[in-house]
């Protein structure tokens, strides 16, 4: 038996499996990216929003047999579910929680073993693994793979879910809505654009024309931005301040690792402080010329 | 005992229009099919179809002459709506007036509820 390759379980995820022959055409007309492009060698990163832009859920979606499975927040699981159905109606599209038969998995990039993921090294590249589907993260390549494998699978032993945490608030990779507010944040703001979440010549979604305007108008004002802080960081939502004005706010964080919600010009300029700690702007490279 | 209104009301410039497009298709036996699907700007988008069939689940009214079928799901999406025809200098198209719908996009075809 081969060796166990170390792997992050992912708790906080579940996944939903989309299957009937209407399943394509009807996510096509609902989600940010382009379903069709979604195969057995592709992964993607996509997101539902309200009519009015603003982020709902964000999920990436793979094709396994002949069902699309969506890796999704956990603790929101039912939500998205029930936002699906509402918008089924009469299309033949089966929603199944599948997350007893499967489990999520991280390989983050520093872990890489070339002799099973060297060739998936774009992002979105995809491929059958064990019974499972094994995926490099469709919104940054840097940020290793995402597995998506039958509870029964052997293949990897869980390292907790540290090193993926630590890669991912270095990389600024937002993790649902630990991250964006739910119904509040912006498509843009949340980096779908960045983030390969959007197809800007597909036809209508729900939320295209706040999208459409927000990309075209030029300037995102805000953002979901990584940083690091002079210490531990504070709890999600204490005020990012400069000059004594608010801002942004800070998101997720492990140690002193965070994502904040950031205006933009106030990455140029005087001193960030949280909670009386020092902020400073970590700079992926995503995060040039926006 | 006085008949229920219809579902989904037409205007008589909608039903003549409908009635010319009938006849163009060349088949006296067609029903307007008014029925909503998930997707568009707004979350639901509208479709009319000229049809022939007639679903058990359909809710059928004559109007204007014209057969006008809703089936029972996307009713509960149209209920009390008016289909008119409007004819501007940019273009001709059905319209939807839907009390259901809290918002639409730009170019009416589809709504949120």
């Amino acid at each position: 038996m081969p060796t166990p390759i170390a792997a992050c379980k992912l708790h906080n995820r579940a996944v939903l499996s989309i299957t009937g022959p209407d399943s394509r055409d009807f996510l096509q007309g609902i989600l940010t990216n382009t379903i069709f492009a979604v195969g057995p060698d592709r992964a993607l990163y996509a997101a539902l929003l309200t009519p009015q832009g603003k982020m709902l859920f964000d999920f990436f979606i793979t094709a396994h047999q002949d069902a699309l499975l969506f890796d999704c927040e956990s603790s929101r699981k039912t939500d998205l579910i029930r936002r699906l159905m509402m918008y089924r109606l009469r299309a033949k599209a089966e929603i199944t929680d599948r997350s007893d038969d499967f489990s999520l998995w991280a390989i983050p990039r520093t872990e890489r073993d070339d002799s099973v993921f060297g060739d998936l090294a774009k992002a979105g590249a995809a491929k059958a693994f064990e019974d499972g589907v094994l995926y490099c993260d469709p919104r940054d390549q840097g940020m290793g793979w995402r597995a998506i494998l039958p509870q029964k699978a052997t293949i990897f032993t869980d390292q907790g879910m540290e090193p993926y945490e630590s890669l991912r608030l270095s990389r600024g990779m937002t993790d649902g809505s630990r991250d964006f507010v739910p119904e509040k944040t912006l498509a843009l703001e949340a980096n779908l654009d960045v983030f390969n979440g959007v197809d800007f010549s597909k036809g209508c979604y729900v939320g295209q024309e706040l999208t459409a305007r927000t990309k075209h108008r030029g300037k995102v004002r805000k953002r979901l931005v990584p940083i690091e802080i002079d210490g531990d960081a504070p709890q999600s939502g204490t005020a990012i301040e400069q000059d004594g004005k608010t801002v942004g706010d800070i998101r997720s964080s492990h140690k002193n690792a965070a994502i904040a919600l950031l205006r933009m010009e106030a990455l140029e300029g005087p001193a960030l402080m949280a909670d009386g700690k020092a902020v400073t702007v970590r700079h992926p490279s995503w995060l040039d010329g926006l | 005992m006085a008949e229920a209104p219809p579902p989904v009301k037409l205007t008589e410039k909608a039903a003549n229009r409908l009635k010319n497009l009938i006849a163009a298709e060349g088949g006296d036996d067609l029903a307007f099919r008014v029925s909503v699907s998930g997707g568009g700007c707004s979350g639901f988008s509208y479709k009319f179809d000229l049809s022939r069939e007639e679903e058990p689940s359909d809710i059928a009214s004559n109007q204007h002459g014209v057969k006008v079928l809703v089936d029972d799901m996307s009713l509960l999406y149209v209920l009390g709506s008016e289909i008119d025809y409007v004819e501007d200098l940019i273009g001709a198209s059905f319209q939807v007036k839907n009390p259901n719908a809290q918002s639409s996009c730009g170019c009416g075809s589809s709504f949120s509820v």
